[in-house]
């Protein structure tokens, strides 16, 4: 499962295997299931496994994701609602070097290391949100709607809280979330989670974004591909749907 | 009388070279608001070395034009330059004709924008991938690998085709099937071909349907959304993938054929 693991400890994450192994002097990566992947590491090193941002497969073609609902989502005027939804889980492999051990995991300070390996046991598929001229790639996934935490498959499922506030005048149902997940923030324990807010404005559209805080005390920040240090001008941080919810 | 007793040199004046100085200062004022302007407006549209290039013939064409307003204070008059000038332009004007429309179309492309660095594009009859948009010429890398400079006036004046303009983009197939074989079977197989594919758009949804009652087949037509940056992989990839399932479910492609009546005629 999620975590770090020692040079030489065989990793099972369902029907796939990860074992790190010397073999004629060579540190090598291995990770075995249906895609087969081998690489050549510079020293022995521990790994760290992590849920990351789910756009990552089979090609990293956009930073949207569109949950669609089961079932729409009818929100009262003028009210709030917390919903459960699930959604797609792919994982990170990263090296874990002395360095980052000594500073903790994911702090604030901790240079971020490139991924060895991600993968994703689910199966991707894509959609357009809005029209062919001026709509947005999204990586797509289906998800029924729940109360409460459901029992999901961790390596193929995550968990997301999204309040859903609607400010419109009149009740509005709600079939589709469109997150950028450059701003998704997972946190995890065995299980990925992660905290959101839709709001619906008066004019029919909503702006989604992620919350900062863990949705459970003691769960972990997962690694991230997309640093928002980077980049010089901080863009913000949440999406318009303005293309039907 | 003031002018007079102020006079540096023949009929200059210290206010005349005052104003002089003060012309240039605001024209090198406007210039550098003009650029800063043009700078911001740009930055995101246009390659940083071609904005250098724009910014530097701004800059400094607006503070030619003030030195050439300012410079009768100083009683240098142009009139006599103009006529000298005027021949040197006729002359200058032939010479550079298809630089100065390459440098006009290329700035139009600049602001319209109709393919940007990296897009997959067709102009006139040259298809392949932008590599660079220059202020005179655009760079076209071709698929088959050929660099191609591309003068900016033909660019401008030539039917442009953006592949990748729109984040999606359709395309289409036609397979036929024999006249013994399930159709609605055909459909079902290609469907799922086209659910398993991860850039198959679930929005807009593919459509497969039978399009034509042929003389050899009953032809299918697969229509078939796919993000841009991605489509030609995926119009590569799924046609052999249909072809091989469609065998699998004992559905046959056939060759072209004709039933032939041998009457007998006796």
């Amino acid at each position: 499962m999620f975590g770090s693991y020692q040079f030489g400890k065989p990793v099972s994450l369902g029907s796939s295997t990860i074992e790190t192994y010397q073999e004629k002097g060579l540190y090598v990566y291995h990770r075995k299931s249906d895609s087969e992947l081998k690489k050549i590491m510079p020293s022995p090193f521990n790994l760290l496994v992590t849920p990351v941002e789910p756009v990552t497969q089979p090609e990293m073609i956009t930073h949207y994701l569109l949950i669609r609902t089961a079932f729409p989502v009818l929100v009262p005027s003028r009210s709030k609602i917390t919903v459960v939804v699930t959604f797609p889980i792919e994982i990170g492999v990263f090296p874990e070097t002395e360095e980052s051990l000594n500073m903790g995991f994911f702090s604030s300070t901790r240079k971020e290391e490139e991924p060895i390996d991600l993968f994703t046991v689910t199966s991707p598929k894509y959609t357009l949100y809005g029209d062919p001229d001026n709509g947005v790639i999204c990586k797509m996934w289906r998800s029924d709607v729940y109360t409460q935490v459901p029992q999901v498959d961790p390596l193929s499922e995550g968990i997301a809280n999204v309040e859903i506030e609607n400010l419109a005048p009149q009740r509005k149902e709600i079939t589709n979330l469109v997150f950028d997940v450059r701003y998704m923030r997972i946190f995890y324990d065995g299980l990925a989670m992660a905290n959101a807010v839709m709001k619906v404005n008066s004019t029919g559209s909503a702006e989604t974004s992620f919350l900062e805080e863990p949705p459970l005390v003691g769960m972990k920040k997962a690694a991230t591909l997309f640093n928002s240090s980077k980049g010089a001008v901080m863009e913000k941080e949440s999406f318009l749907m303005e293309r039907g919810l | 009388m003031m002018d007079q007793s102020l006079s540096v040199f023949g009929d200059v004046t210290l206010r005349d070279i005052a104003v002089f100085l003060l012309t240039v200062v605001i024209s090198v004022i406007v210039a550098r608001l003009v650029r800063t302007n043009v700078r911001t407006a740009l930055k995101e549209r246009v390659a940083e070395h071609v904005l250098s290039i724009a910014e530097r013939l701004i800059y400094y064409g607006i503070i030619a034009v003030g030195v050439v307003i300012a410079l009768p204070q100083l009683g240098l008059h142009l009139t006599g330059l103009l006529v000298a000038g005027g021949f040197a332009g006729v002359v200058l004007g032939f010479a550079s004709q298809s630089v100065v429309s390459n440098l006009i179309s290329g700035l139009f492309l600049i602001v319209e924008r109709p393919i940007r660095i990296g897009d997959q594009i067709q102009i006139g009859d040259i298809s392949g991938v932008v590599e660079d948009i220059r202020v005179l010429s655009t760079v076209v890398r071709t698929f088959d690998g050929t660099y191609m400079r591309i003068p900016n006036e033909k660019v401008f004046s030539s039917n442009i085709t953006n592949y990748v303009k729109y984040p999606a983009r359709r395309f289409e197939y036609s397979i036929g099937i024999g006249y013994e074989d399930d159709a609605e079977e055909a459909i079902q197989v290609i469907k799922k071909v086209l659910e398993e594919h991860p850039f198959v758009l679930v929005n807009p949804r593919p459509a497969v349907y039978v399009d034509d009652l042929g003389d050899s087949s009953v032809r299918l037509s697969i229509r078939v959304w796919a993000p841009s940056q991605v489509w030609y992989t995926v119009q590569m990839e799924l046609l052999w993938k249909m072809k091989v399932e469609l065998e699998k479910a004992g559905i046959h492609i056939p060759f072209p054929q004709r039933v032939i009546h041998i009457v007998d005629g006796t």
